[in-house]
């Protein structure tokens, strides 16, 4: 299916969810229908992950958070177009993340 | 540079890699405050018969406590996660003990107490809790050293009706 997420779209953190770090892992875990739900709904991000996750304040862009990644990593910038629009995509599927 | 390639992943098995840690007990407390339930799987024997290896475990925020609930708290000693029964109370503190281990973890202050366990699940079938009096009599059970051995018998054929 295709990614409906766009590069202009300014997205946040849900209030519903809780982040920790545990053992160098960054954690995610909903709360879904009053549940916080360790078994079913843990999710866990990599480095790069948290990269986008730490840029997503509810003020830029994504094309903003895209062009930050670009100024820190030696990658090609539609690449880094396509990861962000695609995690950010992943996240908001999961109401993890929300559109401002 | 390193590579940039980000993922989510779905953390499976987690309670048996998370629940030691210390930092754990913050993801709990984070969930709570949020005026959730937490659900996890339980890991191992020590609440045995009420509560078995591999269970659904939802837990609540604390409300009043009493002898006999099960809550979810820090063990004294360890500083990890236990969830354990209140078998005592004496001045604002309240002694916890693990049904099926030969010794208490230790008296905890009831404000240390981080949450109470509302819902027991053993595969598709919801476990169903105890009446007060009942877990009152398990907790008096529990708390006597001389019955050590036929302890387990006990809850098996006089408290366990399936219910924690």
């Amino acid at each position: 299916m295709e990614s409906t997420v766009q590069l202009e779209e300014i997205y946040q953190h849900s209030d519903d969810v809780v982040v920790r770090e545990i053992d160098g892992e960054n954690l995610i875990i909903p709360i879904t229908s009053g549940v916080g739900d360790m078994e079913d709904e843990l999710y866990s991000l990599n480095e790069s992950g948290k990269v986008i996750w730490d840029k997503l304040d509810g003020k830029k862009s994504l094309e903003q958070v895209a062009a930050e990644i670009g100024s820190e990593y030696d990658e090609a910038e539609e690449e880094i177009k396509n990861d962000v629009i695609n995690f950010v995509a992943e996240l908001a599927k999961r109401n993890i993340l929300v559109k401002v | 540079m390193s590579k940039f390639d980000p993922s989510l992943e779905i953390v499976k098995a987690s309670s048996e890699r998370l629940l030691p840690s210390r930092e754990f007990i913050g993801l709990l407390l984070a969930v709570l405050e949020k005026g959730a339930d937490f659900r996890l799987r339980a890991k191992g024997l020590s609440m045995r018969p009420f509560i078995c290896d591999g269970d659904i475990i939802t837990i609540a925020r604390p409300g009043e406590l009493a002898v006999g609930q099960i809550v979810a708290a820090e063990q004294p000693e360890s500083g990890k996660l236990v969830i354990h029964r209140i078998i005592a109370s004496r001045r604002g503190r309240v002694l916890i003990k693990g049904d099926a281990n030969p010794q208490a973890d230790g008296w905890v202050k009831m404000e240390k107490i981080l949450g109470i366990v509302s819902q027991v699940q053993r595969g598709e079938k919801k476990i169903e809790s105890s009446s007060a009096v009942k877990r009152r009599l398990i907790a008096f059970v529990s708390r006597q050293r001389f019955l050590r051995r036929v302890r387990f018998s006990i809850y098996k054929r006089l408290l366990y009706s399936g219910k924690y």
